[in-house]
């Protein structure tokens, strides 16, 4: 009995060695892009199942939404009243500020700087990474930034034929060269372990203010102005070389339907 | 019947892990599956669940395959070690092996990670254990329950 259990695990031993090279040498044939046929006669039929699974989730989570909205979703519906009215009013004073902007450009024979090329997606999954239905074969390269609304969701990581991957701002891997919109102040913004975002490597000279908005600023290939969040908390320290700012995300990343991906670059 | 059984939860569970939640529950059922069928059958298993992860998830395939691999034969050296096949034993491997998934490709462990993982652990055990006794041959079986 034990010489055929032995038998038996050295033959489990040798298939555990002989799969292991195959996953290897995968790993080497997909890290050169060889594989992109094989995974897009899979993304086939996989990527319209994950969509609807997705949109399948993204509902039973809204028709559940009740159970959180009953205990804070009076207060909360206020609050939202009250910046619904305070943004309506800095709409109308940006509309302003845009049409003479759009008539001196004209003047002078500039055409505006903020022109994208933009591909529509529709989100199909989200575990670590938010999962988007077009890939290589839609144009999609990594490193692409994809927005909501004018707002940064994150940054391609991994494409496949008709899919990609997105790496979003509270990704522990995620660094985003950032600056504040009203002091300018530049730093990083890096992922905390979970839904939190930091704005690190803050000189102590740069002024950070709450509720500050943050966009990125143009550099490590990411185009400039793209809104990301805003500064909740501040933290500063004179014996520090560094000073740092909480920020909040202003998307729900696990409720996004659409994304547009910049194809700019 | 039995791999029917084995591989639609599979199947299932490695979309869910891609577009519902990202708990690895592919793995524990994986695990639960070296628990009670022979090595070669296990490691099989393992290989063909990592990449379809790999695809789905889209990682640089044979990612998952190889984590799979290795926590497989782990578990399958374990058992060995231990000449049991018990949940007691079962447990505290698949747990361990869970924690280990998440640190590699999420890079964060939480309590309720650990939590999910030790009561699913027991849910997908005991599921695999019934298609086991109710579709194998008697002579296929390792089990001591």
């Amino acid at each position: 009995m034990d010489s055929m259990t032995s038998r038996s695990f050295s033959s489990s031993a040798i298939y555990f060695v002989f799969l292991s090279l195959i996953s290897l040498g995968l790993f080497f044939l997909d890290s050169q892009r060889l594989l992109v046929s094989v995974r897009g006669a899979f993304d086939t039929i996989s990527v319209p199942s994950k969509g609807v699974m997705y949109s399948f989730k993204k509902r039973l989570d809204d028709a559940f939404s009740f159970l959180t909205f009953w205990k804070n979703g009076t207060v909360k519906l206020r609050f939202l009243e009250q910046r619904v009215a305070e943004l309506t009013v800095d709409s109308e004073k940006l509309a302003a500020l845009e049409r003479e902007n759009t008539a001196l450009r004209d003047q002078i024979g500039v055409t505006s700087p903020n022109t994208y090329t933009l591909i529509l997606a529709q989100t199909i999954g989200f575990d670590r990474y938010l999962f988007i239905n077009r890939g290589v074969a839609d144009g999609v390269k990594k490193g692409m930034a994809v927005l909501s609304k004018d707002i940064f969701v994150g940054t391609v990581i991994n494409t496949s034929w008709r899919s990609s991957s997105v790496i979003l701002p509270t990704d522990p891997d995620s660094k985003i060269p950032v600056q504040m919109v009203k002091t300018g102040a530049k730093g990083i913004l890096l992922g905390q372990f979970g839904s939190s975002i930091m704005m690190d490597k803050v000189v102590q000279s740069e002024e950070l203010t709450l509720g500050d908005t943050v966009v990125t600023s143009g550099e490590g290939n990411l185009p400039r102005g793209f809104v990301v969040g805003t500064v909740e908390k501040v933290y500063k320290q004179e014996t520090e070389l560094f000073q740092k700012a909480e920020v909040k995300a202003l998307l729900n990343f696990g409720h996004i339907e659409y994304v547009f991906v910049d194809a700019t670059l | 019947m039995t791999t029917l059984l084995i591989f639609l939860p599979i199947l299932l569970f490695a979309f869910s892990e891609s577009t519902i939640f990202s708990f690895p529950v592919t793995l524990l059922f994986i695990l639960s599956w070296a628990g009670v069928t022979s090595g070669r059958s296990s490691i099989l298993t393992a290989f063909f669940a990592g990449i379809l992860i790999d695809l789905l998830t889209i990682r640089t395939l044979g990612t998952t395959a190889l984590v799979f691999l290795g926590l497989t034969f782990l578990l399958l050296l374990y058992q060995k070690k231990f000449t049991s096949t018990h949940l007691t034993f079962f447990l505290p491997a698949a747990v361990l092996s869970v924690i280990l998934y998440q640190l590699i490709f999420f890079k964060k462990i939480e309590l309720w990670i650990i939590v999910t993982a030790f009561i699913l652990a027991i849910i997908v055990r005991f599921y695999v254990v019934q298609v086991f006794l109710r579709f194998s041959k008697p002579d296929q079986m390792k089990l001591e329950i």
